[in-house]
């Protein structure tokens, strides 16, 4: 235990505390003449950046509660019910965790900009516009982003949820519609895990904000916080200061979080679980379950894929009509180029590493953020899990700089700074909070007494987590896997300001690219590495399905 | 807790065994650690190990993250040396005592080159590009005139910059317009008169092209070098409705591609430092950069007896009287404060 | 001999928050023995049993297991290093191993080789008649199948202590007297020391060589099932193991081990355990067992049938009397809801204790 601690001191809690500090003290790591002051909070006290961190918080909470009410109708459609469309849903998941914020904003500023797709169609809509460049556009589109996020932990818990729970909501006289309220009931660990997560995503997304907020004025705390990282000079107490008010909200956000579920026992994973029965729809409700099954994955999934195409396949749309033609140009280019090759590689042997340690630690967190005792322990971890994942990236990184390049450490011979090492420990702690999270709902289901029953029976913990923990959260933990995996490959504000020289991690060289007014082939770069993560999820769930025994796989399995 | 203790020490193994196995990259302390945010700086760094066998580690980000994190290792700096545009920030180090002075030997400067290059040495000039170069689709605008033309009904809604905030090269420009409008409240006057007219700000160069390509603007005010690429591409592979042309409006501030060397860095890293800056001020490296054909390659030398890239020639000359050079010391210090106004009111 | 534990627990704390679990308990088992502890929800049976089982530590006092302190200040043996074995309330059956395998894994500890264990394993399916299902999983299973492999994982590995928590709350009554029964005898079969813990009478005296009554954290009494039956030492342990009815009166006359005492204008003899003064105010606890409808007794009351319950081999009565109600007046024979009859009372199997002053 003290060791699992003194992991998360050192990769998570160091670099926040040493960044957040700045803001105080800016003399303690050279960052200006005070060792106590508090003019860092003054100036971020300014209307535009209290007004950008407001909108932040309105983004998130927007976004958190879309997200995770359309998740939970997904998750119920794919579980619960005989709809053809699930089986489609369950692909584009990753697909959908993958795409990258820049390129979903990417394909609906194509479709509504000026001189986009549906003004050379003839139509102009210059209000959608507006809203698109405004808060109700960066609201939707982070709402889609934060859908898989939620969609993930609520489907894990649903799976292990029996469906007795709703059907003595029935035989009570309950409708369906009672039943599916009993359901959100049960799962409201998970529902609020899901909110949780969306809420941190949201506040700290970049892409989006990056993308639409600056043209439509509308700031957003994120955003902000890059342009004082990035402006020269920079000025680390006042992004540290905002950083310290954008914490405050997530405190906001785990008040609810344990308010909502105080004293209430979710656990209602056991031995006695039973697969499910799923639903048989009514033919009109199987039309309107695909219908909204496919009208979601066409906003979430084919907009981004349009806006790839557009921008790597295309040259000239927007621009006119008349004489663009589709090729692959960019894709035969980028795929002979030493470029993409050897950072992918880097990239997907990185992403491999942090994905596996990530996963085994979440395992871990997640087990001590349900477990019962309620110490300052749990609380402490809790906190800084939601902080890692509500700082921008950028931060966190600029906190691994403070953290590992002190002289002190280096003088004792500890030269992290600029290795691999230190690149993948950064994306270990900045991947852990959310795998932690979507591990927590299952974790909470999970009942004491089974492994209370290997210990009575002669299995010592270890034995006890690799014989009955682990095989019973084997598929969440798996889609964990994947889902940081997928994460990590495209990481790119800790990639950049840690990697170690002459190892570009993947995304640092697509921002090259992109910057490099190479848009086709920063772009064909992007579609590769998503292409080669989904092989990689596939392969991942393939061997599950061929190794893992037929007991791990039957758990929240329906019965067709 | 046994089993979490040996599942993360078991898992971290894994981690530092991998992480190790990945990336036996060389130590800092025996190669010059360059931070470079132009793209020729990994042929010319190649040259130089070949030259002098001193190895070199390029960190290769654009000019935002690499000042971020340069400022982060202030307590203990890494960097040996630094390369990138825009002379700010190298006046902004200067005048924080943070750069080691040095004048390279052998290096014959022609009259601008003289004019960029700091008496002191605090950093080296090897060339220059031009803020701005005004690109514009011709297909859709007429060639703007002058800044004030860019105010018009013409240009109304047209206009994109890049954030001088996110953008390197683009304080420049904004203190060219102080240095030419008189002041710094004449020059927010001529912005906001712009902003009026339907300005967009994007974060840099490269957004703001695409901007220009997808016909969201039509007049993008961007480094020269970016200008030039955009109509070189569009040349090599036309598109109809989209003809990219490049004007210099008077004045326009020359921006020089500068390389300092850190103050605080060890003896070897000032050293081979200083062993780089002799070499970039040869017309070797220049020849390098050059031949580099990267965006960063349309720039103009400053070494005597040495051609710009052919396809930089529509670049006003310095006795065209269109350009102006202004004192980096005097603008350094203004550029937080004037970059806050810009995100507040501009951007 | 008896291959079982011999449990000792001395002074046993454990406190939540402010509430105290265990107050300072202490029990001794012999080994073999089959040791009920008999107590309301919250008396701290389950956190004993969990104590015992190493799953839970106390907070202070002592557990021996064969004279090896297990668990005491930081000392606290891991649960596998205990050789015991537990059946849950809740079953905690592996959702993800068969039957078969989620016996097998209890026996994993003995090292046994392959065949030996299959057999091991085998032998114990069919001592609880499951041998055909060994290859379901948990949810394919019924309740009462899945308690029964829940049984056959815990005596598998012949333990030496055999824990039971609660183990057939969840079943239906016809189900529950079955699995009691073979409960009963395996556990004697393997000569294991047994910890049971009901808030079930009737279960508690079928199954215990000796019966613990616990309440709010501490044993009230520990004594033979007849004994606890037939002389309770406090009102809560009489009252905890079955009673038709309260009564409430004064003592008229007292004599070394009974009493009479006056319900208005009727007189009951009834005995008591502790001592009493005349004109004490007293509540009688009456069994079951006490009451009948036999009209020879001089001890007792006119009493209204207020309803009957046909139980098989006779009838269950309640009736109503001037000083209360009564449950359970067993009869052969039917007697009519609303008709009059005399209720006569055991004197023997009727106790008065001191009526509670509030």
């Amino acid at each position: 235990m003290t060791i699992f601690w003194m992991v998360i001191v050192s990769i998570l809690v160091l670099p926040i505390i040493l960044f957040l500090a700045v803001a105080f003290s800016p003399k303690l790591l050279d960052q200006g003449p005070e060792w106590f002051t508090f003019n860092s909070f003054k100036a971020a006290a300014d209307p535009y950046f209290v007004r950008s961190i407001w909108h932040s918080f309105v983004m998130g909470v927007v976004s958190s509660i879309l997200a995770t009410a359309i998740a939970l109708g997904v998750a119920w459609i794919v579980l619960r019910t005989n709809s053809a469309a699930r089986k489609v849903w369950n692909l584009a998941i990753f697909a959908l965790l993958l795409a990258p914020s820049y390129l979903i904003a990417l394909g609906w500023e194509r479709i509504f900009e000026r001189a986009g797709v549906l003004n050379i169609a003839g139509i102009d809509l210059p209000f959608v516009r507006d809203l698109l460049y405004g808060p109700v556009g960066i609201a939707m589109i982070l709402t889609f982003k934060g859908i898989p996020f939620a969609y993930l932990v609520i489907s894990n818990a649903m799976r292990g949820l029996g469906e007795e729970f709703e059907q003595a909501v029935r035989v009570h006289g309950g409708s369906r519609i009672a039943a599916f309220k009993m359901m959100a009931t049960l799962l409201l660990p998970a529902l609020w895990s899901g909110i949780a997560i969306v809420f941190a995503e949201s506040i700290s997304d970049f892409g989006v904000a990056s993308q639409l907020s600056s043209p439509g004025r509308y700031s957003v705390a994120t955003f902000t916080l890059y342009k004082s990282v990035m402006s020269i000079p920079v000025s680390f107490p006042l992004c540290a200061a905002i950083s310290i008010i954008l914490l405050m909200l997530i405190v906001v956000a785990l008040l609810a979080q344990s308010r909502a579920l105080r004293g209430r026992s979710f656990r209602v994973l056991s031995g006695r679980t039973r697969p499910i029965t799923r639903q048989k729809l009514s033919p009109l409700g199987s039309i309107a379950s695909n219908v909204t099954i496919y009208v979601l994955l066409i906003l979430t999934l084919g907009v981004p894929v349009f806006g790839a195409i557009s921008a790597s396949m295309i040259q000239g749309l927007g621009t006119v009509i008349s004489n663009y033609q589709i090729n692959f140009d960019n894709y035969i280019r980028v795929i002979k180029s030493p470029l993409l090759r050897t950072p992918l590689l880097f990239s997907a042997e990185a992403a491999l590493m942090t994905a596996t340690v990530a996963v085994i630690l979440a395992a871990i967190s997640s087990r001590m953020l349900v477990s019962t005792k309620n110490g300052p322990g749990k609380k402490f971890l809790d906190f800084f899990l939601l902080a890692a994942v509500g700082l921008p990236g950028i931060v966190f990184a600029i906190g691994y700089i403070f953290a590992y390049n002190l002289p002190l450490a280096q003088k004792y011979g500890f030269h992290l700074y600029g290795t691999v090492a230190l690149l993948v420990l950064a994306y270990i702690a900045t991947a852990l909070p959310s795998t932690t999270r979507s591990l927590v709902g299952n974790m909470n289901q999970f009942q004491e007494s089974l492994s209370e029953a290997c210990r009575v029976h002669g299995s010592n913990g270890i034995k006890t987590w690799l014989t009955v923990v682990l095989p019973l959260i084997s598929r969440p933990l798996l889609a964990a896997w994947c889902l940081t995996y997928c994460g990590t490959l495209l990481e790119l504000p800790v990639s950049q300001i840690l990697y170690p020289p002459g190892h570009a991690p993947l995304a640092v060289g697509i921002d090259h690219a992109l910057g490099n007014y190479d848009f086709g082939g920063g772009t064909a770069m992007e579609v590769f590495a998503i292409i080669s993560a989904l092989i990689v999820v596939a392969i991942a769930f393939g061997l599950y399905e061929k190794l893992a025994p037929l007991g791990w796989k039957q758990l929240g399995r329906a019965r067709s | 807790m046994k089993i979490s203790r040996t599942l993360t020490l078991g898992s971290l193994a894994i981690a530092m065994i991998l992480g190790g196995s990945v990336a036996p990259s060389a130590h800092a302390a025996d190669a010059l650690q360059l931070y470079a945010a132009l793209d020729y700086s990994t042929d010319v760094a190649t040259a130089f190990t070949a030259k002098t066998g001193i190895p070199v580690n390029v960190t290769a980000l654009s000019t935002g993250p690499l000042l971020a994190k340069i400022t982060a290792e202030k307590n203990n700096p890494q960097w040996g040396a630094y390369w990138a545009d825009g002379a700010e920030p190298c006046a902004a180090f200067d005048l924080d005592k943070q750069l080691l002075h040095y004048k390279p030997k052998g290096a014959h400067l022609n009259a601008i080159g003289q004019k960029l290059a700091p008496k002191s040495g605090a950093y080296q000039v090897p060339g220059f590009t031009e803020m701005v170069g005004v690109v514009y689709n011709s297909s859709k605008v007429r060639k703007p005139t002058s800044w004030d033309d860019l105010a018009s009904a013409d240009f109304k809604n047209q206009v994109g910059m890049n954030n001088p905030s996110v953008s390197g090269p683009t304080y420049p420009f904004i203190a060219g317009l102080m240095e030419q409008l008189g002041s710094e409240a004449a020059m927010k006057t001529y912005l906001l008169k712009l902003k009026d007219n339907g300005l967009r700000a994007f974060d840099k160069n490269s957004k703001t092209l695409a901007a220009l390509n997808t016909g969201v603007i039509n007049v993008g005010l961007v480094q020269s070098s970016a200008a030039i690429t955009e109509v070189v591409n569009y040349k090599a592979k036309p598109v109809a409705g989209l003809t990219p042309a490049v004007t210099y409006l008077a004045k326009t501030t020359v921006l020089p591609s500068c390389l300092a060397i850190d103050g605080k860095a060890s003896a070897f890293q000032q050293d081979a430092a200083k062993k780089f800056a002799d070499f970039v001020m040869t017309s070797e490296a220049v020849k390098i950069m050059i031949k580099s054909n990267t965006g960063d390659s349309l720039f103009w030398p400053t070494l005597l007896g040495n051609n710009p890239a052919a396809a930089t020639t529509t670049m006003p000359s310095f006795t065209s009287g269109l350009i102006q050079v202004v004192d980096p010391y005097k603008y350094a210090p203004l550029q937080g404060a004037v970059q806050d106004w810009f995100t507040k009111n501009i951007a | 001999m008896s291959n079982g534990h011999l449990v000792k627990i001395k002074g046993a704390r454990k406190n939540y928050g402010s509430l105290a679990a265990l107050d300072g308990l202490s029990l001794t088992i012999e080994p073999g023995q089959f040791m009920v502890l008999l107590g309301p929800s919250g008396s701290g049976k389950s956190t004993l049993i969990r104590s015992l089982a190493g799953i839970e530590k106390i907070d202070s006092g002592s557990i021996f297991l064969d004279n090896q302190e297990v668990n005491r200040g930081p000392i606290n043996v891991a649960p596998e290093k205990r050789n015991l074995a537990m059946v849950f309330q809740d079953y905690a059956l592996w959702p993800h191993l068969s039957a078969f395998e989620n016996v097998e894994y209890a026996l994993q500890r003995r090292k046994l080789g392959k065949d030996a264990s299959r057999k091991r394993v085998e032998t114990a399916l069919e001592r609880v008649g499951l041998s055909t299902k060994g290859r379901n999983y948990p949810h394919e299973l019924s309740g009462g199948e899945q308690q029964r492999v829940a049984l056959a994982r815990a005596i598998v590995a012949d333990p030496a202590l055999l824990l039971f928590d609660e183990p057939l709350s969840n079943l239906d009554a016809d189900l529950r007297e079955r699995l009691r029964i073979e409960i009963s005898t395996l556990t004697r079969e393997i000569g294991a020391t047994a910890l049971y813990i009901t808030h079930d009478q009737s279960e508690a005296f079928a199954l215990a060589d000796k019966i613990g009554v616990i309440n709010h954290g501490k044993l009230e009494q520990v004594d033979l099932p007849e004994e606890i039956y037939e002389r309770p030492t406090n009102r809560f342990v009489a009252n905890f193991t079955g009673i038709a009815g309260t009564f409430t009166g004064k003592v008229k006359r007292v004599s070394k081990t009974s009493c009479v005492v006056s319900l208005g204008e009727d007189q009951l003899k009834v005995r008591h355990t502790v001592g009493l003064e005349v004109g004490q105010g007293v509540d009688i606890l009456i069994r079951p067992a006490a009451t009948s409808f036999n009209r020879d007794s001089t001890n007792s009351l006119a009493a209204t049938i207020t309803d009957v319950a046909y139980r098989g081999r006779g009838y269950e009565h309640a009736i109503a009397t001037k000083y209360g109600s009564l449950t359970g007046v067993f009869d052969t024979v039917s007697h009519p809801r609303g008709g009059r009859i005399s209720v006569s009372i055991d004197p023997d199997r009727c106790i008065a204790f001191p009526t509670e002053t509030k």
